[in-house]
């Protein structure tokens, strides 16, 4: 691989122009400019004005190069964690709450497309990302269902000047990634391209190092426990940008593709199984912003689509020949529509009192043969407003409230109460927020019935509803030239209504969907940045409990308590190179189960993931060069198992978490 | 700047899905191979025989209902177990009295065999009422209830009487014994006997969905399962080896083996549902000693459970007599 590099290199310096420069200036000083947030705002607000705790993941963190897509970089943040499927992508569960009830944006946009209710994160690249925006707790106020968890805003990059960075990525599991990206400044407009691919060529445990993909024997070694995956995306963005209005005009694809090649069948191993899993999104939007007296207004428009089909051929080993299996159950092919117009209008010049009225409308429709009558639609109709009050100069109060109407369950009037306390630089936020999630197209409309199975959606319905209470002090101190920021959270989950899939008639062995549970989370926890000359240091601490069904019928404990730590290190050496270093430790996760009507504990065991990387910036600052290794540890599974050994085999078992130890090696390049 | 480019793609382009190295067919030498084409939603029963590695005659699985034991001194009546029959026996009521189907209790045929326990018992000296709920038909849906009694029986003939469960279509049957057959199936469709199963001396295996019981599940104690049942009325012995392989197993090894004659022998656990490849596999080291009456020994094992399309239904074997 050096090879190619120094072949690069030698190209590139020929054709190096010494007056370009890669490093953009604001990003240098970034440091010490102010951080804006836009999550559930009134406008851009500086990240210690907004009346939410909102966390940034910025330039920072996102340029050090460990980082390739968003469940990759959340899986290093506090309180979140991240699971992996082979099929399913990568999921996260915030608060203790797991990924249906975290809403997902992209530049205040809804992303859709759930896999059993949770976004794939790994879809979402994190080129061209400026920044990432985080907030615990419901905003279902200004965003409406699935925010109750949480709300990831994902800020792209919006590009000013002409020019072409070129991205290339390797790493020795067997990952090769490249994107490039073209803009053009067009008489004060910019014009955007952007093209990404990733491929990751499979892996399994004991598999030996490669650095290119060679043709393989169709031997027992072609099923992976990684999948390979291939995912291309083109975006376009056209941007007008006048005094008095600017327009944001967006066209994006993707397509990803999991092979899943099968283990050859016994006792010849001359056939098997391969599954493909293709996705395709197509995302196509506008978004309007222009003032009228002291009035902002903004209008969003977007359409979504998203297809997931699943295929599966039989495959002879002998000859290579395969065909698509006519059994029904192995193939499916899902599509996802959603059509969105988002007008806001936003008043906040004032000292006192600012306000903001939004409507919120969209039609969604689901088409697949597991959907109730092979199609179904609904629309949502919604009003929000939100109200910032000025007290004083210590006090801020901010009440907001949305109304839903939509056409196929009860939605619930969602209200939400947030207060801000600054005492110099201190501050205190209290909240309380209703949020709530939508029983999605499956719950409602599901259809599946054949000989195995009889799952059917249950159109009764209604939202699941939280009530979150969350208080958060940010304590912040200048010694000398260190500056440390102090950040403790308390917070307070209760969900009701939860559904859940149960066994919905005793004859029939039909199974469905119903409004059944109740859920619970609680947690306290706490960061601290520290800032000096040419470091910043992040640790933080956090300890949550997630709620025990079992514990109305039993004598055991009402909260199932984890710890996890993270600590992230960032260094300046000289004045080329940066040092990152990102640790998280995922502590302990205890559950309990029933076991012979005994309720039982059992745990899932703590991993330390250590990622480090080393950026250098080259040749007049054209050239970003990145080496790295990732999971230092070298983590590839953890245990779940009993308290004692006593317990049966059947708790035992390993849940994969990681590759083990990797290397990468990255470089970004402007032409 | 062209040349940096198309090293820079060709670099990257190298990450690519690669083709496979096709593996070398196995060759089977002078080992037989059948595969059997039940369907994929196992819709068939197909009767084979070993002497001659063909399948005798097929039928759908809901071509019938009740089967009777055709010798004469034979008295037992079994239900369709492949299409998961259940029957309820009601002991004081009248055939015309108007019976609910809830809270029956429902009994199922033992698939070791008739003399293991049938549904029916034995019903001679009692007056019963027998209800029997007829199971699924090829898409999934209940096929219906019919409530049944059997009048008299004697060396030549059963006599019943069933009706719908409203007393409609109500029939008058005379069912003939026949020394030939193990027994006479009847359809409550057609309200006729009809030609299922080949004589007996005729057949040695029957591949189809059955009834199987798991004693010791209280959550699905009946489960209808995908296998291979054997004419044990007419004496067919199995024994299993899962120690040797199938190659090495020879006739001087007879003598250690056990063999029975219980209906059920070679089963369905020759193959096993993977949830994770969402696929079945078959247990290739499970092999079956066979003997039929004219003491001849055959050596079976399972090679796959799918055809060259893929499709489950198609339970594959090689076969050797010894």
């Amino acid at each position: 691989m050096k090879k190619y590099y120094l072949l690069i290199f030698i190209f590139c310096i020929q054709n190096l122009n010494a007056q370009d420069s890669l490093v953009d200036k604001k990003i240098v000083l970034k440091k010490d400019l102010p951080e804006v947030v836009v999550t559930g705002q009134l406008s851009e607000t500086l990240v210690q004005d907004a009346i939410h705790k909102i966390r940034i993941i910025g330039i920072k963190e996102l340029n050090s190069g460990l980082f390739l897509d968003v469940a990759s970089v959340l899986s290093k943040e506090l309180n979140i964690r991240v699971s992996e499927d082979n099929v399913l992508g990568a999921s996260i569960s915030i608060q203790g709450i797991s990924g249906q009830n975290v809403k997902v944006l992209i530049d205040d946009i809804p992303v859709i497309g759930r896999l059993n209710g949770s976004i794939d994160l790994s879809q979402i690249s994190l080129s061209n990302v400026e920044r990432i925006e985080i907030v615990e707790g419901p905003l279902s106020t200004v965003y409406g269902t699935d925010a109750l968890a949480g709300t990831i805003n994902i800020i792209t990059k919006e590009q000013t000047e002409s020019k072409k960075i070129f991205t290339t990525y390797y790493e020795t599991i067997g990952k090769y990634n490249c994107n490039f990206l073209l803009s053009e400044n067009i008489k004060g407009n910019t014009a955007t391209y952007q093209f990404g691919r990733n491929y990751f060529n499979g892996w399994s445990t004991n598999q030996n190092y490669r650095l290119i993909p060679v043709k393989e024997l169709a031997d027992s070694k072609r099923f992976k426990e990684w999948k390979p995956k291939e995912q291309i995306s083109h975006k376009i963005n056209y941007n007008v940008n006048k005094d008095s209005y600017s327009i944001k005009n967006y066209f994006e694809i993707f397509n990803e593709k999991i092979t899943n090649r099968g283990m050859p069948q016994e006792p010849y191993y001359e056939n098997a199984f391969d599954e493909y899993y293709h996705t395709f999104r197509k995302n196509l939007g506008s978004d309007i912003k222009f003032q009228q007296n002291e009035h902002k207004v903004r209008l969003l428009l977007a359409y979504n689509n998203y297809i997931r089909a699943k295929e599966t051929f039989y495959k002879n080993l002998t000859d290579l020949s395969e065909i698509l299996v006519q059994d029904v159950s192995m193939q499916d092919t899902s599509h996802f529509n959603l059509w969105m117009v988002k007008a806001i209008i936003s008043n906040d010049n004032s000292e006192k009192l600012n306000y903001q009225i939004g409507i919120d409308l969209n039609k969604q429709n689901a088409k697949g043969s597991r959907i109730l009558e092979t199609y179904q639609e609904k629309s949502n109709y919604a009003l929000f407003t939100i109200i910032e009050y000025k007290v004083n100069d210590l006090i801020s109060l901010r009440p907001s409230v949305r109304l839903v109407h939509n056409t196929k369950y009860k939605a619930p009037v969602v209200p939400s109460m947030n207060a801000l306390f600054k005492w110099r630089k201190n501050k205190i936020r209290i909240s309380y927020a209703k949020g709530f999630r939508a029983p999605d197209f499956k719950e409602l409309f599901f259809e599946f019935v054949d000989i195995n199975h009889n799952i059917i959606g249950n159109e009764l319905l209604t939202a699941e509803e939280s009530n979150n209470y969350n208080i958060n002090t940010t304590i912040s101190k200048n010694i000398l030239e260190t500056k440390t920021i102090t950040d403790i959270s308390i917070f307070y989950n209760n969900i009701t209504n939860k559904i859940d899939l149960i066994n919905s008639s005793l004859e029939s062995n039909q199974y469905s969907y119903f409004n059944i549970d109740n859920y619970a989370t609680k947690g306290i926890s706490c960061r601290t940045n520290i800032s000096i000359a040419n470091a910043e240091i992040n640790f933080g601490i956090s300890y949550i409990g997630r709620y025990n069904n079992l514990f109305n019928e039993y004598n055991i404990a009402k909260f199932n308590f984890s710890k996890d730590l993270n600590i992230s290190a960032l260094f300046q050496l000289g004045k080329k190179t940066k040092l990152n270093i990102f640790y998280k430790r995922t502590g302990k996760l205890p559950k309990f189960i029933l076991e012979n009507n005994n309720p039982i504990e059992i745990y899932s065991d703590a991993y330390d993931i250590l990622d480090l990387s080393i950026n250098r910036r080259m040749y007049n600052d054209l050239i970003i060069m990145t080496i790295g290794a990732k999971n230092i540890m070298n983590i590839t599974d953890i245990n779940q198992s009993g308290n004692n050994n006593t317990v049966h085999s059947s708790n035992n078992n390993t849940i994969p978490v990681g590759f083990g130890r990797t290397f990468f090696t990255s470089l970004k390049f402007k032409i | 700047m062209k040349k940096l480019n198309i090293i820079y793609v060709f670099i990257f382009l190298l990450g690519c899905e690669q083709n496979e190295i096709p593996i070398k067919q196995h060759s089977s030498g002078n080992i037989t191979s059948k595969q059997i084409n039940m369907g994929s939603s196992y819709s068939q029963q197909i009767f084979y025989s070993l002497n001659d590695n063909t399948v005798i005659t097929e039928n759908e699985k809901t071509d019938w209902d009740l089967a009777f034991e055709s010798s004469s001194e034979g008295w037992n009546i079994i239900i369709n177990s492949s299409t998961f029959s259940q029957l309820a026996e009601l002991s004081d009521i009248n055939f015309n009295d108007l019976i609910s189907v809830n809270n029956l209790n429902w009994r199922y045929d033992n698939p070791l065999g008739i003399k293991y326990g049938t549904a029916f018992k034995d019903y001679r000296n009692k007056n019963s009422v027998y209800i029997v709920d007829r199971g699924y038909n090829l898409s999934g849906n209940k096929r219906g209830y019919k409530k049944i009694i059997i009048d008299s029986i004697n060396n030549t003939s059963y006599y019943i009487k069933y009706a719908n469960l409203d007393n409609t279509n109500f029939q008058n049957l005379e069912i003939k014994k026949d020394n030939t057959y193990n027994f006479q199936y009847l359809s409550l469709d057609n309200n006729e006997t009809i030609n299922i199963e080949p004589k007996k001396e005729n057949w040695d295996l029957l591949f189809t969905q059955y009834t199987h019981l798991f004693l010791d599940n209280e959550e699905t104690p009946a489960y209808l399962v995908t296998g291979a049942l054997t004419n044990y009325l007419n004496n067919i012995m199995v024994a299993t080896d899962t120690i040797n392989t199938f190659q090495d197993i020879e006739l001087n090894m007879i003598g250690q083996y056990n063999f029975t004659n219980m209906q059920n022998k070679i089963g369905y656990d020759w193959k096993s549902y993977n949830f994770s490849s969402q696929s079945y596999n078959v247990n290739p080291n499970i092999t079956y000693i066979i003997t039929d009456i004219d003491g001849r020994y055959f050596k079976l094992h399972f090679i796959d459970f799918y055809n060259d399309n893929g499709e489950k239904g198609y339970p594959k074997f090689e076969i050797q007599e010894l």
